[in-house]
């Protein structure tokens, strides 16, 4: 079922000044509820202006985003409870951080939100375990913190709001390959427990194999292509038009596909590829 | 709404204004300033007013530009029309009701205040408009060399300015960021008491000053690495010169100066 969706979404940055670009040209979209779903796109495709307007942050020129199928632009009331269903946590989200301490910062957006005391203590113990992350750091100063674990302090702050949909923008920029990892499993970890949609946006092509279910990609203000991993990484020469390369595996995998080496679903992660090589040397192994 | 201010904002272009040296412009506008107060009847300032025209005429800047820069100050202008009609009691009475009296005199006043504020604003944002903020700090520190005499550090201020000036537009970019990731959780800046906005602006400048900061040791240090050590034994890369254009400039410049002068011997003044 759909959760959020945009209908014809248009909108321009920096109208009648020499300045002005298109920067969404009706855009369509739907998001179902429990997915996992990847926004990739060149450079300048629109991606994160798409994102903010999913939480009601920058409004359209024209079309429309629902949510639950109601229109956030309904009463001034529905944009505000948009603001905490649909949680926005942007690229380098570690530079909103400004309290005292990591309690308090991540109890921010619960505090907007006018929940009780006990509730508010409930949320940021929760969102602080889901990001892996001790009670000891509650009385910290998140300034004290590495970056990676600001990093994590501000998705709890989000998390702490228990949005219905969790978006994203290039959660994992900046970060090392370890930290990387355990961002994106923490990402998956989420979607599991809670049922929470997931959108993110990502420039890594590997990164999005691991985890997404959809995979919608942005070209100079449109849907260029959307669909399952499966079927849109398949499309290697389309995605290359795009600016997008296929993950490193993928292209090895499908050249010792068309080698013959190999058989079976194309395969999009070490992991995937591994099993496949292995079950078709088994297969091959019975065979004889 | 932020991005809606254009004082002080360079558009670039090719225009003959745009060419002129910036010492040239800075003292002639420093000119025009004072002979802005100078005048005292309507054709001297008239005459000050159509040269504001015409240079913005020469250098190309788009109407629309001027009109969206004069519209933050409207009321300010408005006020002081206002003012002027209502406290000038002197000449023929035009309009009279309670304690309301509108004189012929007064509208002249509130007419001639008008047109005064608006040349200055004409001609100082001309000034931005057309120079690149380094030519203008360069210019600057030119101006001011003479004095190093009384061992003021010139080269340091003017440095200080160029870095605060090209900041500007990055620091109005982070505040938009970061209201916008506050709003995301929820942050209302809109509504409620005093205090309570006061408050809210907190989770902003926060993260602004810390930004900042970090911003500025990053240039220190890129500044370093690259030997800077200040403004000692300093050559530039493009060399101000004064050319003909420049001349030109001046010589009309103290025409019109000299016409202000004339004008308010021949005519009557009303100020």
């Amino acid at each position: 079922m759909s959760v959020l969706s945009v209908q014809n979404l248009i909108y321009g940055y920096s109208k009648g000044t020499p300045f002005e670009k298109g920067a969404l040209k009706d855009v369509t979209l739907s998001f179902d509820e429990g997915d996992i779903v990847a926004v990739i796109g060149h450079t300048g495709s629109g991606k994160s202006t798409l994102l903010q307007h999913l939480n009601g942050l920058i409004k359209p020129d024209s079309g429309d985003v629902l949510l639950d199928g109601v229109s956030i632009y309904s009463s001034k009331e529905s944009l505000r409870q948009c603001r905490f269903n649909v949680g926005l946590c942007f690229q380098y989200p570690e530079q909103q951080l400004f309290e005292s301490t990591v309690y308090n910062d991540i109890a921010f957006g619960p505090t907007n939100m006018k929940l009780s005391k006990d509730e508010i203590d409930k949320r940021v113990r929760e969102s602080l375990a889901f990001v892996n992350l001790t009670e000891d750091y509650l009385d910290k100063s998140p300034f004290d913190l590495s970056g990676g674990e600001k990093r994590r302090v501000a998705i709890a702050g989000v998390i702490s709001m228990r949005p219905k949909v969790l978006i994203l923008d290039e959660p994992t920029a900046g970060l090392d390959p370890i930290g990387k990892k355990n961002l994106l499993k923490l990402i998956k970890d989420y979607n599991e427990t809670t049922g929470s949609t997931v959108i993110f946006v990502s420039h890594n092509m590997d990164d999005v194999a691991a985890v997404a279910d959809k995979v919608i990609v942005m070209s100079e203000g449109r849907v260029a292509m959307e669909g399952t991993v499966d079927e849109v990484y398949s499309q290697g020469e389309r995605l290359s038009q795009l600016g997008l390369d296929i993950p490193e595996i993928t292209s090895v995998f499908l050249a010792l596909k068309r080698e013959g080496f190999v058989t079976g679903n194309t395969a999009y992660t070490v992991e995937g590829a591994v099993e496949a090589i292995l079950k078709t040397l088994r297969e091959g192994g019975n065979a004889e | 709404m932020i991005s809606d201010i254009t004082i002080g904002q360079y558009f670039p272009g090719n225009s003959i204004v745009h060419k002129l040296d910036a010492r040239t412009k800075i003292i002639f506008t420093m000119f025009f300033l004072v002979f802005v107060f100078v005048c005292k009847n309507f054709w001297s300032l008239g005459l000050l007013a159509g040269f504001a025209v015409v240079t913005y005429l020469f250098s190309k800047i788009s109407l629309k530009v001027i009109l969206k820069s004069l519209k933050p100050l409207l009321p300010i202008i408005l006020l002081t029309t206002v003012l002027q009609l209502y406290y000038v009691k002197d000449g023929n009475v035009l309009f009279h009701k309670g304690f309301l009296t509108i004189t012929d005199m007064g509208v002249y006043m509130a007419i001639f205040i008008a047109v005064r504020i608006l040349s200055l604003l004409f001609i100082s944002s001309l000034l931005t408009y057309t120079t690149a903020p380094t030519d203008l700090t360069d210019a600057i520190e030119k101006l001011l060399s003479p004095l190093k005499v009384f061992k003021i550090e010139v080269h340091t201020f003017a440095m200080m300015m160029t870095i605060a000036l090209r900041f500007i537009p990055t620091l109005v970019d982070e505040i938009g960021r970061i209201m916008s990731a506050q709003k995301a959780r929820g942050a209302d800046f809109e509504s409620g008491s005093l205090i309570k906005r006061v408050k809210s602006l907190f989770p902003i400048f926060i993260p602004l000053f810390i930004s900042a900061f970090k911003r500025a040791i990053e240039l220190a240090d890129a500044m370093s690495c690259r030997c800077y050590t200040g403004g000692e034994g300093r050559t530039r890369l493009r060399q101000m010169r004064f050319t003909w254009r420049d001349l030109v400039c001046s010589f009309i410049t103290l025409l019109v100066c000299g016409g202000v002068i004339a004008l308010n011997i021949v005519f009557d003044n009303i100020i």
